[in-house]
């Protein structure tokens, strides 16, 4: 395994999910975001931050929706253990309610199913999450995982200009890999949030947020037939303890907080700036039962993050709109082997990126938008049990340009195009890799309560000069009712 | 009372916090192994005993990790770096140079190998040569199918010496008994044998008669029906020409191939076939002096006894003066088997002296 950086990938992934129907505008068009003015590309300390309190104030707009989305992954691009075809359905449902001095309500749900094929020996459920453990039989066959994802916030303003708001979020997934060792998951998580926002004068808001996960990974492998299950209990990637019988356990805990603060200056409707900064600590511990009752930690994994971002938009003229972007990440990790306090793997990857755009109306009916990142990043990993030590410094550059076209007053084309160029690529570990992604997309308003936007991004990854690929294939159509 | 609620959710809050640890100092795969193996120069050079290295020669070390397999450079000296730290397990093997009859072996057991320190040892090796009948192989395991089959176990037994022995009145017997928690093949009481037969078969004849030879460096299989069992299972194997089958008279279905003499069942409540556990048991072989199986069977009267176990974290059960190690068995129904590394070797050391093979060779075929 080389650096990873999953722990940002799987914490996106949740917000992704719930988020992803509301943004499906700026997700057309190329998914531009600080360069372009929308309402779910804010810099506020909810948009951008994630902090409840200010959800009151964020969003004013009550709205059902109802969303039906899938993302598909596919191609010879792929890790040891990743899947090779993966699909994933999905039907989201948010519900946001505003209730004057009562605050506002936000609900929302989602059923997740997700296929994936020829899935190789692998049976965790984030194979790659920055641990130094795997678990696997001896087997590739197809996993599914499904189950439903609900989340409560509530936010209200407590006194003048403070507000406070918090939420609950709880996931349940079945995993089932059908072949042979029938290896069952149930994984669940929980997590929860509160969150404190004050309002200055002058329009300048900060906060101050904490967010806390828990999740538990339950995974049986065992035949139907009773006869005997080959499970790997992986310590790093060259050293596997072997474990037989007609039913195999282990079991994945983690717990983490993450707290975070968040500055948003508006002072006017020409200047909006952001600040959010996180910083989370969480935990993983690798178990299998040792007895009926007892389960014996036989790995550890720890991590910390920073992550810091920092947003601006200027009106510089009525049909001129420039956006910057800051950002900064450190994300450290080490593993253990728990069973003999040794220290089997540590990275750390630190990352800065600077963004720039803008968007531009050329007339009341079409907008184009433009934005250019370039992140540096630095990594450093020590895999001591593998014997494997990498140190890379990498400048990874994405231009994003996207387009919206109202044919009418009620019916907007939107369409987009990315480019990433990756010296290295940690999410699969390639060098040299490219991608171009085509968005298209489009909104129609019914009527005044109900509006129609839709959807769908195509994505080709090429690693190792184009000798491999991936592809992404996502969609979504959402309906959204005003008043209900 | 929003105060009160507040407080409610800062304690419900307390579930989500992770108990954050210190990483630790030491690092894991930084160990190394030095060995150097050798032997003495007796038998070789009579006026001076020296050691001479031993080339060539295989290195095995079995941890939780599994199995790894080295050979020494041509000056008797192995190098193994960045392994993970673990409780090892080595021995040496090599023929010897003069005489490929003879087996050159060591063994250290229960090594600490710890990561950052480097362990270095000189394996002197002892000669091993014909040490009269042992198990050579047991194919405990079946074919690969899913119908359960599993009555085409057998047991080969090889006679290493020079001179020819005799079967007569000699036991085999299944050990699986719990002992009272002490685990099958442990002395309970400590009265000099082991407990818990659950199955004993003996050869015809009595022990000391010289009806039934078995001839030097030669193999006999005992099938568990001699019959060919690629009929009823094409993944199983031909036993039609097995040397003896056991044979339960007390059982009315009991297969028996006329053609093939048989070993009889001598526990009287048994009325079923000679079968062993598919994956984890005890098997013994005896001279048949003490065929009381009821009191245990004596340690003194046992030729060679074999513990496999399907688990990796197994703790040996079996009397450490039968064997001093227990075999890691192949998966149920994976068509594999068990064997000697060295046809016919006992070191007393199961762990060691055994390995999985991927096609069970009855008469070593």
């Amino acid at each position: 395994m080389k650096i990873d950086s999953k722990i940002l990938l799987i914490v996106l992934l949740f917000f992704s999910l719930s988020l992803f129907a509301q943004k499906s505008r700026t997700a057309a068009m190329g998914g531009l975001s600080f360069s372009i003015r929308d309402l779910d590309e804010s810099f506020d300390p909810y948009t951008l931050g994630g902090n409840t309190a200010w959800l009151a104030e964020s969003q004013k707009n009550a709205r059902l929706e109802i969303t039906p989305l899938q993302n598909s992954s596919y191609g010879t691009y792929r890790r040891k253990y990743t899947a090779e075809r993966i699909n994933n359905y999905g039907v989201h449902f948010l519900d946001l309610k505003p209730l004057g001095v009562s605050g506002t309500f936000l609900g929302e749900a989602l059923y997740d199913y997700q296929i994936r094929f020829k899935n190789y020996r692998n049976l965790k459920f984030n194979p790659y999450a920055g641990e130094g453990f795997f678990f696997t039989d001896t087997t590739t066959g197809n996993t599914t995982y499904k189950g439903p994802m609900f989340r409560l916030s509530h936010s209200l303003r407590i006194y003048k200009n403070l507000y406070a708001g918090g939420g609950v979020r709880y996931q349940i997934l079945n995993g089932l890999k059908d072949v042979y060792t029938f290896g069952e998951t149930v994984y669940r998580n929980v997590e929860g949030d509160l969150g404190l926002a004050y309002q200055f004068s002058g329009g300048i808001t900060i906060g101050a947020s904490v967010h806390g996960t828990n999740s538990q990974e339950r995974i049986e492998a065992s035949d139907v037939n009773l006869l005997t299950v080959r499970t790997f209990e992986w310590r790093g990637e060259t050293h596997s303890i072997e474990l037989r019988g007609s039913s195999q356990k282990y079991k994945i805990t983690k717990a983490g907080e993450v707290f975070s603060g968040q500055i948003y200056y508006h002072p006017d409707e020409k200047l909006e700036i952001g600040v959010a900064a996180d910083y989370g600590i969480s935990g993983s511990r690798f178990l299998y039962p040792e007895g009926s009752l007892v389960d014996v930690e036989d790995g550890y994994a720890s991590f910390d993050v920073t992550d810091i971002k920092a947003r601006a938009r200027y009106q510089v003229t009525e049909k001129l709109l420039a956006g910057l972007s800051l950002g900064y990440t450190d994300y450290n990790s080490w593993s253990e082997n728990s069973k003999r306090n040794l220290l089997i793997w540590e990275w750390r990857n630190r990352g800065a990126v600077l963004g720039f755009g803008g968007s531009y109306n050329v007339n009341k009916n079409f907008l184009i938008g433009v934005e250019i990142e370039t992140e540096l990043v630095s990594s450093d990993s020590s895999k001591y049990i593998d014997n494997r030590f990498r140190n890379i410094d990498v400048t990874n550059n994405t231009a994003r340009i996207g387009l919206e076209y109202y044919i009418s007053n009620d019916l907007a084309l939107r369409s987009g195009y990315n480019f990433l160029s990756l010296a290295h690529d940690f999410l699969y570990g390639g060098d040299k890799v490219t991608e171009h992604l085509f968005t298209f997309g489009f909104g129609y308003n019914i009527n005044n309560n109900i509006q129609l936007n839709g959807m769908a991004s195509f994505a080709n990854r090429n690693g190792d000069e184009d000798k491999v690929y991936r592809s992404y294939l996502n969609w979504l159509f959402s309906i959204r009712f005003f008043t209900f | 009372m929003k105060i009160k609620f507040l407080i409610l959710i800062l304690l419900g809050f307390t579930v989500f916090v992770s108990c954050e640890k210190t990483p630790p100092t030491q690092v894991d795969g930084e160990a190394e192994v030095n060995l150097f193996v050798a032997r003495d120069s007796i038998g070789t050079d009579t006026t001076q005993i020296y050691t001479i290295p031993v080339p060539n020669a295989d290195i095995i070390l079995t941890s939780e990790y599994g199995t790894m397999n080295r050979k020494t450079d041509e000056f008797g000296n192995l190098t193994l770096r960045n392994i993970p730290s673990s409780i090892y397990q080595i021995a040496a093997r090599a023929h010897h140079p003069y005489d490929n009859s003879i087996l050159l072996i060591a063994g250290i057991k229960d090594v600490e190998i710890i990561s950052g320190k480097t362990f270095i040892d000189t394996l002197v090796t002892k000669p091993i040569s014909s040490t009269g009948i042992a198990i050579n192989e047991i194919y405990s395991c079946g074919p690969v199918n899913n119908i359960f089959f599993f009555y085409d176990q057998y047991i080969e037994l090889y006679n290493s010496s020079d001179s020819v022995k005799y079967l007569d009145g000699m036991i085999v017997a299944r050990v699986s008994g719990q002992n009272g928690g002490m685990g099958p093949g442990a002395d309970v009481g400590n009265d000099g044998d082991i407990d818990g037969v659950t199955y004993i078969f003996k050869f015809p004849g009595h022990p000391g008669e010289k009806n039934y030879p078995f001839e030097p460096h030669t193999f006999k299989v005992l099938a568990q029906d001699a019959v060919d069992h690629t009929q009823t299972m094409p993944t199983s194997i031909d036993l039609s020409h097995a040397d003896w089958e056991f044979v339960n008279q007390l059982s009315f279905n009991d297969f028996d191939n006329p053609d093939v003499p048989n070993l009889y069942n001598i526990r009287l409540d048994r009325t079923v076939d000679f079968m062993i556990s598919l994956t984890s048991d005890v098997v013994i072989v005896t001279d048949g002096r003490d065929s009381v199986w009821e009191d245990g069977i004596d340690i003194s009267t046992i030729l060679d006894g074999v513990e496999y176990q399907s688990s990796g974290t197994h703790r040996l059960t079996l009397d450490d003066r039968v064997d001093r190690g227990w075999v890691q068995s192949a998966p149920k129904y994976s068509g594999k088997s068990m064997e000697r590394r060295d046809k016919g070797v006992d070191t007393n050391d199961g762990t060691l002296d055994w390995h999985v093979i991927n096609h069970p060779t009855p008469g070593y075929q």
